[in-house]
């Protein structure tokens, strides 16, 4: 099941948060989102999944505009894990998990053989069988978040959103979330923060200040001249020795400082040269030899 | 224990029709137990001639008390009781505030307050009732309690402190408006009545206050229990229920109107009773899981015999003299309303 936004927008009050999203998502494919901290991602992925009322445009699960259709009919077509899900109740995974039922459970319909089996396949899925009955505040976050994609899988959508499900998580777990995501035979769109680990996803978008700056394959939209654009850092692409895969490695850029009353500033990565500047603005020559003194 | 699996109707009967024998066990109490000692053998006789029929040799005045005094009361106090308690458990469940309850949150003195302002100032001209007055003074009160959260939590909506923080200070308004409206508009004797009504007194009820509050009791809690998935889906948040497939508006419209009428309705006939809300959905979560298939029932009935016992102990505790019974729940509610917060801050919940 596609799923396509057509010139989505949203604001909050008068702010726009995000405006002009057009974007179509192909069944079975792993789209993923990145951006800086406060560009829309979380609220497209709000958008997306039918949780917040478009202000302008709208969003299609296959051919069908999903404000039109009731929050029961978007829970069996969408599934999504939001940021910082958190309870006081004394759960345990599995009926964590068997939340994920709920749409399909009308509120008299008692909960079936076949509920159970797509629960215990959820728990499976996700690693967490041996977990099923350990009460919620007794998890790391790392199980907690498996316990949620679980409980989203249970929800047997077409298409499941996570928002940054590595977030707080050890590298272990980041890494074993990731595999996880990419093992599932569903559509996914999934926010993710580091660069590197989006190089996975089969298509990218890249957000900046509410807008989707760029669609495509990982290696075409994080160059080094969007990412140094869009995240104000510079970044250079180097091979990993072995595979030869590319990896990111990022650097502050612009730091700027003051050196004898001239302004000084730091070209990335910090080993080229000082480009130095005289403070009266004319442009001054590079002076190289300066470089060990500072 | 057996883990608790959603829905599974056999085993919810049984426990179910051992809540009902816990229930009745707990009003023939509330019948048998008063300052006029009457042999339990005579009180099943009362019971057993009025509602299964037959006749028995039961001194007529022993038969006014049990049946027309105690029996009537007792059931009030089991609807008030279960009415009480799963309001609370409402509002703790879709507030996601382990705090929330009719009474803190000003819902109770709403309702005092439109009650109030329908017999005293005599609002309405007559054509509304005090239970319609209940009821809207218990809205608006609530209305502008949750108005009042939004606008101190800003664009994040309602959070724990506020919501809390809301509710105290429309309690204090909302009691100052019926002490005001007394002050302005009753007589001396009226005054005396309400103030003694206002903080929660069983001892005027009668068998037409049991038509009144048993229905809407049962109508309540059937309502509560159809939306017990709904409320399941809440443990994550309304975004969350949302994502899951909940109405979540459509859903809390229909629960916090249900919490609003019962509360309405038992505050009109006894009064502002604290404390029930608060405690006995706790008492039921660590009893029986957070689960609200599990949890409504159990909720119920230990709400209904939590306040028959504590209209027992507030008839027979002093001799010759009857206590309100929001005293009696008040000193089991306070202590246990302050372990709830030193655990919550432990961060244990």
């Amino acid at each position: 099941m596609t799923l396509t936004a057509h010139a989505l927008g949203w604001s909050a009050g008068r702010t726009p948060i995000v405006s002009d999203i057009d974007l179509k998502i192909e069944p079975g494919e792993l789209f993923g989102l990145v951006g800086p901290n406060g560009s829309g991602k979380s609220t497209l992925l709000l958008l997306l999944s039918g949780l917040r009322r478009p202000s302008h445009g709208r969003v299609m699960v296959g051919d069908i505009d999903i404000q039109k259709i009731t929050r029961c009919e978007v829970a069996r077509r969408i599934a999504i894990v939001a940021q910082q899900l958190d309870t006081s109740d004394r759960l345990t995974v599995r009926e964590t998990v068997e939340l994920g039922r709920t749409p399909w459970l009308g509120p008299l319909t008692p909960f079936g053989a076949d509920d159970d089996e797509i629960v215990e396949k959820a728990l499976a899925e996700t690693g967490i069988g041996h977990l099923a009955e350990r009460r919620w505040q007794t998890l790391s976050g790392g199980e907690r978040q498996r316990a949620h994609i679980a409980r989203a899988l249970a929800q047997k959508a077409d298409i499941l959103i996570l928002d940054e499900p590595t977030n707080h998580l050890d590298i272990h777990h980041q890494l074993s979330i990731l595999a996880l995501v990419r093992r599932l035979p569903i559509t996914v769109v999934v926010a993710l923060h580091d660069l590197n680990q989006a190089m996975v996803c089969d298509r990218l978008g890249l957000m900046a200040k509410g807008r989707l700056e760029a669609v495509g394959m990982p290696k075409d939209i994080l160059t080094a001249a969007r990412i140094e654009q869009v995240f104000d850092v510079c970044s250079r692409s180097i091979g990993d020795p072995a595979s030869g895969e590319p990896i990111l490695r990022f650097a502050l850029s612009g730091e700027e400082f003051d050196y004898e009353g001239v302004s000084c500033f730091i070209s990335c990565f910090g080993e080229q040269h000082c480009a130095c500047r005289d403070l009266r603005g004319e442009d001054a020559e590079p002076r190289r030899e300066r470089r060990n003194g500072l | 224990m057996a883990t608790y699996r959603p829905g599974r109707w056999p085993g919810l009967l049984t426990s179910f029709s051992s809540k009902l024998a816990i229930l009745g066990a707990a009003l023939i109490l509330g019948a048998a137990i008063g300052e006029t000692r009457i042999p339990l053998e005579t009180v099943g006789q009362v019971l057993a001639m009025k509602m299964f029929g037959g006749s028995y040799p039961v001194d007529p005045i022993d038969q006014g008390i049990v049946w027309n005094y105690r029996f009537s009361r007792a059931i009030v106090a089991a609807s008030c009781g279960a009415g009480l308690a799963v309001s609370g458990l409402v509002l703790q469940t879709l507030l996601r505030n382990v705090l929330a309850d009719p009474y803190i949150l000003g819902i109770s003195a709403g309702a005092s307050t439109g009650a109030v302002a329908v017999t005293i100032a005599g609002i309405g001209g007559g054509l509304v009732s005090l239970s319609a007055g209940a009821f809207v003074g218990a809205l608006v009160a609530f209305a502008l309690v949750i108005g009042l959260a939004r606008a101190a939590g800003g664009f994040a909506g309602t959070s724990t402190g506020q919501v809390i923080l809301a509710g105290v200070a429309g309690a204090q308004l909302f009691n100052a408006l019926t002490s005001l409206i007394i002050a302005h508009s009753a007589n001396a004797e009226q005054a005396r009545g309400i103030i003694f009504w206002l903080l929660g007194n069983l001892s005027g009820v009668r068998w037409p206050d049991v038509w009144l509050a048993a229905p809407v009791a049962i109508l309540v809690l059937v309502i509560i229990t159809v939306h017990a998935r709904a409320l399941d889906a809440f443990a994550f948040g309304s975004d969350a229920a949302a994502s899951l497939g909940i109405n979540v508006l459509k859903t809390q419209a229909i629960l916090i109107g249900a919490a609003a009428l019962v509360t309405a309705v038992m505050v009109s006939i006894v009064g502002a009773i604290g404390f029930v809300g608060l405690v006995v959905p706790h008492a039921a979560r660590l009893l029986v899981g957070p689960r609200h298939g599990r949890l409504i029932p159990m909720t119920a009935i230990t709400g209904a015999v939590f306040l028959i016992f504590a209209d027992i102990v507030s008839r027979i505790i002093i001799p010759g003299q009857v206590l309100p019974i929001g005293v009696v729940t008040a000193l089991v509610g306070a202590p246990a309303f302050a372990l709830i917060l030193v655990r919550g801050r432990g961060g244990a919940r």
